[in-house]
């Protein structure tokens, strides 16, 4: 995937090629639905009117016993209410254009010009205004506004060309996407380190560089004011060591009050991939196997999420195995401990397997972060991966993998404390099938000490 | 209740909503299952939703959240679940389909639904937010991430074929 135009175009391209087709008896089917429904709402109200009357001759009968609940409509299976309508806010997209080469009026004149590449959003040239232009670390870097033909709808397009290039050598560098105006835009380049943010002339801007992961597994974030002239911030970060790292943060503050807190949206002008950090295996590494790949993608989404270098973190391997996956091909998965400065970890388990055309589909059963103190040997931690099979009819193939280095058996538990099923361990590692409403798993030893793991889900760092 | 109305927006919807619920569910039949129960949903309050404007919107809403509410009794954690069709047309299979299908399944499914919301129903973060029934810095985060994902995934060499005996 080159771009954002490119996923754009793809995902319109895979949504037309895989959707069934409409059949042109659907609203008949639906009303037809309803009406059957309507009837046997019409008779659970019924029953329940009945019921009710009883209800009041009992209690009327009866001095002194409760007061009777009046009788229910049947219920009605009504999903959110309707969409709010949006606060009115500041358009932040409004006025002049903004930008160290705001003052070119034929520069400015040339981008609005530049055509938009996206098949879906027509922009009359009319329309478009120039938001920012300036140069960036590594480039120069316009945004366009516009109105989509025939809404009130705005869109916003990114254009970049290399430093100090005339209007006509920019080029899209997103895919036009339609905004909610008084929302702050902002892009960033993980490869130069290149950020800019437009938020309304006189909005304080913050920026967070990375998550602080404490010692005891908590995350929180120092924010540090930037310049930011009519709203306006231009700077330059230092560069990610993932290409894609979604690690920063910006924050808008206007009157005193938060209106947005934010990734930037990303990309990188450099094809280079993080330089791989050493795996120490804590427990013997087994034959390889096509899934093995996934550890790579699982390591730089470490390093992109939390902003570090592969320098700064160090990356042990708890334990590696098969779980049965799709057609009978197993799928490899990996339980990494990915040490931070702080000594807390970030568990991670990717798996991945070889499909039948060669190729390596990959996927994560969970992911979480643990307070520092416990050794890569020690630590325990169950995850369910749920492996696709690709075809149209959707089936999973569900194991539950449980590393608990010191017991010797253990069940699965669901959300109310009743055991699923119980399973030995063997050396510490048990890999069984899921069972569908397992919410955790209680390990013992045996000599009676015992632990609750939880399944870990999906690590947020805030 | 306006049936002719509800027959017109079904016959002049019915194939995007099918569309945008193929990239959801990743599966063809869950995709009609999932549009005819959104448009059961909505046809029950059909008078109120069109007296309110174009009824467009709030469907798309309703398909959004009952495709989470399924998704959340499915499993009890954002894993990877569901899977993207094979080609409609198996006689003119595309390579680029594949990737992207295999990236796609790869997501957490509200990472996912962020993504296909933002990038291809063309939503704003707020009205993600809203179909999604989250915050707007929630779709931020997720859609920066999902895209993340799919970049590594998309990007030759991360995952590289490789042959094991």
């Amino acid at each position: 995937m080159t771009d954002d135009v490119d996923l754009q175009r793809r995902l319109t391209g895979l949504a037309e090629r895989s959707a069934p087709p409409p059949r042109a008896d659907l609203a008949d089917v639906v009303v037809a639905r309803h009406r059957a429904r309507h009837r046997q709402a019409l008779g659970a109200a019924g029953l329940a009117a009945a019921v009710a009357a009883l209800v009041v001759a009992s209690t009327t009968l009866l001095p002194g016993g409760p007061a009777a609940e009046p009788a229910g409509a049947a219920s009605v299976d009504l999903p959110a209410a309707e969409p709010a309508p949006e606060p009115p806010g500041v358009d932040v997209l409004a006025g002049p254009a903004r930008g160290p080469l705001a003052g070119d009026a034929a520069f400015l004149d040339g981008v609005r010009r530049l055509p938009w590449a996206d098949a879906g959003t027509d922009v009359p040239p009319g329309s478009r205004r120039v938001v920012f232009a300036g140069d960036v670390a590594g480039g120069r870097w316009a945004l366009v506004a516009g109105t989509a033909s025939g809404t009130d709808d705005t869109a916003l397009a990114w254009f970049s060309g290399p430093p100090g290039a005339p209007a006509e050598q920019l080029r899209p560098a997103g895919v036009p996407v339609v905004v909610d105006p008084a929302r702050p835009v902002a892009r960033a380049d993980n490869g130069t380190g290149a950020l800019v943010v437009v938020a309304a002339p006189g909005d304080a801007v913050e920026l967070s560089s990375r998550p602080d992961v404490a010692a005891d597994g908590t995350s929180s974030r120092a924010w540090q004011p930037v310049d930011a002239p009519d709203g306006v911030v231009v700077t330059t970060l230092p560069p990610g060591a993932a290409p894609y790292a979604t690690a920063v943060r910006y924050r808008v503050v206007r009157d005193g009050v938060e209106v947005a807190t934010a990734v930037p949206d990303g990309h990188s002008s450099t094809a280079a991939a993080p330089a791989p950090a050493a795996v120490e295996w804590v427990r013997p590494q087994p034959p390889p196997a096509a899934g093995d790949a996934a550890v790579a993608g699982a390591v730089a989404e470490v390093l992109g999420a939390t902003g570090l270098t592969p320098a700064e973190v160090t990356v042990a391997a708890l334990w590696a195995g098969d779980v049965p996956g799709p057609h009978d091909r197993p799928a490899r998965v990996t339980l990494l401990a990915v040490t931070l400065p702080s000594g807390a970890v970030y568990l991670t388990a990717p798996f991945g397997y070889g499909t039948a055309d060669g190729s390596v589909l990959g996927g994560s059963c969970g992911s979480g972060v643990q307070a520092a103190g416990v050794a890569p040997a020690d630590q325990a931690l169950v995850v369910r991966c749920d492996v696709p099979d690709g075809t149209a009819d959707a089936a999973t193939t569900s194991s539950l993998v449980v590393l608990a280095p010191q017991a010797a058996t253990a069940q699965a538990v669901d959300m109310t404390g009743v055991a699923l099923t119980a399973f030995p361990l063997v050396d510490g590692v048990a890999v069984v099938d899921a069972p569908e409403r397992t919410a955790s798993v209680a390990a013992s030893a045996d000599d009676g000490r015992s632990w609750r793991l939880r399944l870990l889900a999906t690590a947020d760092l805030g | 209740m306006d049936g002719a109305g509800f027959e017109d927006f079904v016959s002049r919807e019915q194939a995007a909503l099918l569309r945008l619920a193929v990239l959801l569910t990743g599966d063809r039949g869950h995709a009609e299952d999932l549009v005819q129960t959104a448009l059961l949903k909505s046809y029950r309050h059909w008078g109120r939703i069109t007296r309110a404007g174009d009824p467009t919107a709030y469907v798309r809403r309703v398909l959004v959240t009952t495709h989470t509410s399924w998704r959340r009794r499915l499993s009890s954690t954002e894993q990877v679940v569901g899977t993207l069709p094979d080609a409609a047309d198996p006689a003119a299979p595309r390579e680029d389909d594949d990737d992207l299908r295999s990236a796609l399944r790869a997501l957490p499914p509200r990472m996912r639904t962020a993504v296909v919301l933002r990038y291809y129903a063309d939503l704003t973060e707020r009205q993600t937010a809203e179909a999604m029934g989250g915050s707007a810095s929630a779709v931020n985060t997720q859609t920066a991430r999902g895209l993340a994902r799919l970049r590594q995934l998309l990007a030759p060499p991360v995952l590289v074929a490789e042959e094991h005996p």
